[in-house]
């Protein structure tokens, strides 16, 4: 017996070296009509060709250094204990319908003139995907996920480092360090990409002419973190739930020219938190069941209007530069329109004594709502109206724009409720 | 017994004396839940981390030294004890004014401000001859213009 099991335990180590193809699976088609690692299939590709590759996982770590297209099928994949693929100094390279499972990095390209990534999906070694000194990047529809544990110790899903134009979207990433890490990068545009349970969703240092719209990201550490930036135009965005210890949804450090407009953010610990931020615009958002709205430091510029403030806690805490509030719709807002001519008639005060502790100390946020703290606004309102330090609106909305007409119901609970209806009915007639 | 409550007293003073504010002693980075005072981002690179002890004790903590000195710039130095910065060859803390410092817009930290810390001019010295880069006192460093980015 144990002669039986010393040979049976011999066989199986080479078994699993062995590289036999299972039976029933098509073998790899390729344009060059070779059979061979994936290294060289690539080297026997003419410059400029397509290598098709079939349903099966190539292992190793392969390089590219040519313009070429790689197409696989659904099924076809990468594994490597190492990066899996590096692409350098070259032009024109097109990766399709490949999953990549890497120890390291999944795909490390630099130096490259227009590389195209399209239905790729990257299970998260150390980092996703790296790219560096390259122009025209196109990310289609890039799916990345990560280990489970805090971010501290997870690696970027895409990062790209001193680029030139990039589009991304249609992608999908979650539980990794940053989703977008993009440094001294120009002519950046995200745009529906879907972003969640990350340390933060879009980080951006140094980097000019950047366009976000239409992403979706929730339940980060931080939704956007646009930092030294440059003609930044942030627009119908979704950011929720970032609400954890020293969440934001959107955070701006040192950027100039900005719009943000047409987005909506709700349930995050701030919404925005603004600092030394100039020629920025925040336009026709929604804000709902947020802590704090607006914190701005540095930052007298901003120009907050025709938003719709809904269930917040606090609107707005400001240094002494303050903010611009104009023509937006508050939920708290008391006031009359007797003149109906759709603006309240007495200012709406924003200004808030407590809220300006929270600034220097966030800490103190854990007393919001208490009677004393209630109580403090409530004479904050009487004695602020002719404070030039104060934030006020002049031209207050009172009637929002935005009607919920959201309708949604859990499967699980509509089935429930009609069985206890089911049973009452059944119950009641045994009864009677 | 006399000298007994005399070596108490003594000891007493000792033990109240370390616990004083003389003491600026630096801390552990908590990857996790620290955050930099100045820019807020996470303070996940602690390599590059650098931190003020406040003489009331509070310590802040900064995720790159140009966000310590961008604090330095904007609030005095006159409440810190003593401010710190991470050694780029070791896990050393260091007093910021007594570290080496070396400066290049390609050393990559985390906010991209690009001055390292070194423990000896020696030590910069011989990591220039690898990373070329440029000797910074730390006098230079307070009027220094941080950031690679013009935006106007």
């Amino acid at each position: 017996m144990l002669l039986f099991l010393c040979i049976a335990l011999f066989a199986l180590t080479f078994q699993a070296f062995a590289h036999k193809p299972q039976e029933g699976t098509p073998k790899p088609y390729i344009h060059t009509g070779e059979e061979s690692t994936l290294q060289k299939l690539i080297d026997a590709t003419e410059s400029g060709g397509t290598l098709v590759l079939d349903k099966r996982a190539y292992q190793g770590s392969f390089s590219i250094s040519k313009p070429i297209t790689i197409k696989g099928v659904e099924g076809t994949s990468i594994v490597s204990l190492e990066t899996a693929l590096e692409i350098s100094n070259t032009k024109n390279v097109v990766i399709e319908d490949i999953e990549l499972k890497a120890e390291e990095a999944g795909i490390v390209a630099t130096g490259i003139h227009k590389l195209t990534l399209k239905n790729i999906k990257v299970e998260q070694g150390t980092a996703g995907i790296e790219i560096s000194n390259s122009t025209d990047i196109t990310l289609d529809n890039v799916d990345i996920s990560g280990q489970a544990g805090h971010f501290a110790t997870k690696g970027h899903a895409i990062a790209i480092y001193k680029s030139v134009n990039v589009q991304a979207s249609e992608s999908d990433i979650s539980n990794v360090l940053d989703g977008f890490y993009i440094e001294r990068t120009d002519d950046v545009s995200l745009t529906d990409n879907r972003i969640q349970d990350s340390r933060y969703a879009i980080h951006m240092m140094y980097s000019d002419k950047v366009r976000l719209d239409f992403n979706d990201v929730r339940a980060n550490l931080t939704g956007l973190m646009i930092m030294v930036a440059n003609d930044v135009s942030i627009t119908n965005n979704s950011v929720k739930k970032n609400n954890t210890l020293n969440s934001v949804g959107i955070y701006t450090y040192d950027v100039n020219k900005m719009v943000f407009s047409d987005n909506e953010l709700s349930e995050n610990t701030v919404a925005m938190d603004i600092q030394d931020t100039r020629n920025m615009v925040i336009k026709s958002n929604f804000f709902s069941t947020n802590g704090t709205v607006i914190q701005a430091k540095y930052s007298g510029s901003v120009s907050i209007q025709d938003n719709e403030f809904h269930g917040n806690i606090l609107t707005a805490r400001t240094d002494e530069e303050g903010v611009l509030l104009q023509h937006n719709f508050y939920d708290d807002y008391t006031g009359k329109d007797y003149d109906g001519d759709g603006i309240g008639d007495t200012n709406y005060i924003a200004t808030n004594s407590f809220g300006q502790w929270m600034v220097r100390k966030p800490v103190y946020q854990y007393f919001i709502e208490s009677p004393s703290v209630a109580t403090l606004n409530k004479m904050d309102t009487e004695v602020t109206d002719h404070n030039s330090l104060a934030i006020i609106d002049d031209q207050p909305i009172v009637m929002g724009k935005t009607f919920n007409t959201n309708f949604s119901i859990n499967g699980w609970q509509f089935i429930g409720s009609i069985f206890v209806l089911i049973a009452m009915f059944i119950v009641r007639r045994k009864l009677i | 017994m006399k000298s007994l409550k005399w070596i108490i007293l003594l000891v007493s003073m000792w033990t109240l004396g370390a616990c004083s504010d003389g003491a600026y002693e630096p801390r552990e980075i908590n990857q996790e839940t620290d955050v930099c005072s100045i820019c807020n981002m996470s303070v996940t690179s602690v390599d590059f981390a650098a931190q003020a002890v406040l003489k009331n004790s509070d310590i802040l903590v900064f995720d790159d030294l140009g966000c310590l000195m961008a604090y330095i710039q904007q609030n005095g130095d006159e409440e810190i004890g003593a401010a710190y910065i991470r050694d780029a060859n070791s896990i050393k803390w260091l007093n910021v004014k007594d570290a080496s410092y070396v400066y290049s817009k390609d050393y990559w930290t985390p906010m991209n401000y690009g001055v390292l810390a070194f423990v000896s001019a020696e030590e910069a010295a011989q990591y220039m001859k690898e990373q070329p880069g440029e000797i910074k006192r730390y006098d230079e460093l307070l009027t220094f213009n941080w950031g690679v980015h013009d935006h106007e």
